[in-house]
Order: structure tokens, then sequence, then C-alpha cells
């Protein structure tokens, strides 16, 4: 099974296929101002059902022994192009890859590379950029990617479907209250459930980012989650008081008060001088 | 015309000091009934402390389009939602207290409402705690507990107390597992409103405070009411 995985992948991949990625897109604002600006923050899974793999990075092994299902902790890269290269365990680097892309990782972006299965089941890699602009006080933020071996579906949290046809390798996302949804994955435009339902906690002011991976045709479709945290926004303000009554409320009065003791005042003050001056 | 003059030229000492008595009465009638309406607004002392933030000044500074986006705030990468530090169930709060000024009152969760801003309980006999800031006792961050100084048909609310609050006054605060963390008051600061947001009021990061946010003046009906927010900042107690 993993060996013919391999050389499916293998004769795809003959020709040194190489891909440019455009991972420009959507690069955050606060990029620009990150100290370390000529970097990138780079998370890797492993979405291939089946086959352990060592993966290189520009001719250096990144990640040694990378099983299904992992999801790495992010890492700091300098930007740039990267070839990467993915060898069934042991067999690199002067193998054949499994998977071979170049990659543009720009600076200052989050992203993560998915090395998965495209839709009809062979071994590929993708780069996506996570969204890390800010997050609306008290929203968080969803995204689903579609890198399983599998048609369009529509995702579904609490039985309302919120992504509609969603094919490999695309993503889709949004904002939405932060909380506990039950979501799951259903073949587009049907009731059919592909994958869960799985309970999901949207923090507020993150990223939720659900992977749906592996391949229908071997029935192991399943869910992996990666959370990017730290884009809450503080609310719009505090609106703490209604009346004016803590306030004195009654500034009115006051003013009231000192016009009457003024016009008294002055009208006599008046009335006075005139007297005055009429005596005279 | 011509009597009543006769009369004035004949009575005019009389009339003056008449009449300085009338102008008299009136300065000090005045003068009784702006003291009188000033003793009904909350004697007020001078602010304290630290202001809220320390990368601007909040009422005084000019609004820059753009906010400074503090170093904590870049975004953190975790893999598994079980990694977040949020996670750790830190108790949620059930009661404030402030003893010295008899402040005692339940707090319910509050968040978001649909303009943006937070939800404050509408009986000003109760505050809430803003559920997306850390969870008093945390190891980090503001923790803010809001709550109206006044609300239509129902008088003043208990933060009210906070015009009285000085330097080292002790809050309480009882969580829902009977347990209590004690701080002790280091600040207290009137933020335009428009500068809220932008203080440190919110940061989930940083030195672990409790910030008890009301409304202060002055309160301009025609201009959204009150125009600035009381901000009093108290500091964990070993």
């Amino acid at each position: 099974m993993i060996a013919m995985t391999v050389r499916t992948a293998g004769a795809a991949f003959t020709a040194g296929i190489t891909v440019a990625l455009s991972v420009t897109a959507g690069v955050p604002a606060f990029a620009q101002s990150r100290a370390a600006g000529d970097q990138a923050t780079v998370s890797v899974l492993h979405a291939v059902p089946g086959l352990t793999v060592d993966v290189f990075a520009g001719g250096k092994e990144l990640l040694p022994d990378f099983e299904p299902g992992t999801l790495t902790d992010p890492m700091k890269l300098d930007a740039g192009s990267y070839d990467i290269k993915v060898f069934k365990d042991g067999e690199g680097p002067e193998g054949t890859p499994a998977i071979e892309k170049t990659v543009e990782v720009p600076a200052g972006a989050n992203a993560t590379l998915v090395a998965h299965l495209t839709p009809d089941g062979k071994p590929t890699l993708d780069a996506f950029v996570n969204d890390t602009s800010k997050v609306p006080a008290g929203k968080a933020r969803l995204t689903v990617r579609h890198v399983a071996a599998a048609p369009a579906v529509d995702v579904r949290a609490d039985g309302t479907a919120v992504f509609k046809g969603l094919e490999n390798p695309k993503e889709a996302k949004g904002e939405v209250a932060a909380g506990t949804v039950n979501a799951d994955v259903v073949l587009a435009g049907t009731d059919t459930v592909a994958i869960g339902p799985a309970a999901l906690d949207l923090a507020e002011g993150s990223n939720t980012i659900v992977y749906a991976w592996g391949s229908a045709t071997d029935k192991n479709l399943a869910l992996k989650t990666q959370t990017v945290t730290g884009m809450h926004s503080a609310p719009d303000g505090v609106p703490a008081g209604e009346t004016g009554q803590a306030a004195g409320g009654n500034n009115d009065a006051a003013l009231g008060a000192l016009a009457a003791g003024a016009v008294l005042a002055l009208g006599t003050g008046g009335y006075l001088l005139r007297r005055r001056t009429d005596a005279v | 015309m011509s009597t009543r003059r006769t009369m004035s030229t004949r009575r005019t000492g009389h009339s003056r000091v008449l009449g300085a008595v009338v102008a008299l009465i009136g300065v000090v009638l005045s003068t009784m009934l702006v003291v009188a309406v000033r003793r009904d607004e909350p004697a007020r002392a001078a602010d304290f402390g630290p202001p809220p933030t320390t990368t601007t000044e909040p009422a005084t500074r000019p609004r820059s389009p753009e906010p400074v986006t503090p170093p904590e705030a870049a975004p953190a990468n975790t893999t598994e939602a079980s990694d977040r530090p949020g996670s750790l169930r830190v108790p949620e709060p059930r009661e404030l207290s402030l003893p010295r000024l008899g402040l005692r009152a339940p707090v319910d969760s509050v968040g978001v409402a649909d303009d943006g801003r937070t939800e404050v309980p509408p009986d000003p006999v109760r505050v809430g705690w803003y559920r997306f800031s850390p969870a008093p006792g945390s190891a980090a961050g503001s923790s803010v507990i809001v709550g109206h100084v006044d609300a239509k048909g129902r008088g003043l609310g208990v933060l009210y107390a906070l015009n009285e609050v000085r330097q080292g006054d002790r809050v309480l605060i009882g969580r829902k597992d009977g347990s209590t963390v004690a701080y002790e008051v280091t600040a207290r600061r009137t933020v335009d409103k428009e500068a809220l947001a932008d203080s440190e009021a919110f940061r989930r990061d940083g030195r672990a405070v409790l910030t008890l946010i009301t409304c202060t003046g002055p309160y301009l009906p025609d201009a959204g009411g009150y125009q600035n927010n009381l901000v009093v900042t108290a500091e964990a107690t070993k």
C-alpha cells in the first residue's frame, strides 16, 4: 500500500514538476512592524495517510520520520524560496521524492505547508497562508481547508451549512461568535455526513483552522485542527452609564441657579446704577 | 414719572441700601444653590496611580489613525486547542467586594454586544466580568469587570462608589469554586471613552491586574452621555 502510493507519486513527479506557489495574498498588515521582518512562521502538516516521510527543505532535512496526522510547532524560517522534497522515510535525499514543490515563503507570513492527497488520491504539497489579521472582540475566525481525496463538501456548524461547495485544495474562512460549535462535513449539497460531528472550541480572537484530510475511498477521512492565537481586539467601549445621575445629573439646575442669581444681581445692580444716575 | 422721580430722589439713600441688599441676596442665593447642587455630585478626589497605559497619554494624546500594536500582540501559534493557556480553567468570578466602601455586588459573565461594545448588566447593583478577559486570579493580563454607574429607572449603580476609592483599598473577588482572590487598588484614572480600547485595560498579557470600569462625567446628553470611563486598577496581593 505504502509502496504503491510512493510509486504513484514517483510517476506523477518523474519530470520533477516544480510549481511555484503564490503565498503572498493575505500577508497580515502587522507583518511590517515585526522585528524579525525577514522571517516567516511556518508549520508543517502531514496529511497523507499511511506514509511516514522525511521532509527536506533546500537540501537540508527539515523533518525526519514525519508521521501522518502530525502538525509541527511553528518554525521560524528565513523568507525566500524553498525547494521542498518529501521522501518516503529513509529514501532521501538522493532518491526520487514522493512530493516535490518550490514554495515561496514571504517575509512576515504565517503559513502552513500541507502534504496531502489530491482529489484523486495522489500525494501533493500546498502552502496556505494563515490569516493573522485582527479578529473583532467577541469573535473567532474559522478556516476550513479541504485537503482530502474526496469530492466537494459543505461544512456545517450546529447543523447549518457555513461553507458550501468547498473543493480540494481550497480553503474557506469567516468570523463567527466565539464559543463551542458542533461541526461536521457533508458531501456538497447533501446530508451525507463524511466527517464528524466534532466539537470545535472556537476561541475568541484566534484562528481555528480545520483540515479535512484523508481519503474517502480508503474510508479514513478525518479532521485535524490548528489554532493560531493572539489576534484579539479590545471591545469598542464600555457603555456603563445611562442617566447622568452620577455626574450630578442636575447640571441644568446648577446652571439655572447661576443664571437666576446672576440675573437678580445684574438686574439689581443695573437698577441701582440707574437710580444713582437719576439721583445726580 | 416725574412723581416717581421726585420720590426716588428723595429716597435715594434707602433705595441704594435696599438695592445692595437685594443684589447681595441674589449673589448669596446663587452661590448657595450652586454649592447645594455641587454637593450632589461625587466628592471626587483627584485620580491617582500610574495611568492605565504605559505607551500613550489616554485623554490628551492625539488620536492616531493606527493603534499601536504591543509586541506581545503578535500572534502565537499553537498546534492543538488543548495546548492553549486559556484552557487551564481559572474559576469564574462570582462576587466583587470593596470592604472599606461597603461595596458588594454579584458578578455576571458578559460578552460583546452587537455594537462591538461590552455588554453591561442592565441592573446597576450587578457587575459583569468581561469573559474574554482573563478570569481574576489568572497568571497574566487584565481581568475586566464592568458596571453601570447609573441606569434608567434604577438609580445609581454600585460602582458609583469608585468615586471614593483610595490607593491601597482591598478588592476581593469571590469565585465559583468558593475561593477568593485579593487585590489592592493602585490607580484610578479618568479615560476618554474613545481612548479606552487602546489603553491597557484590555491587554491579555503582562502583569496580572484587576480592572474595574464604569462611566464618569462630564455627562453631555447631546453627545452620547458620559464622555469618560473611570478605570480603577488593582494588583493581586500575595
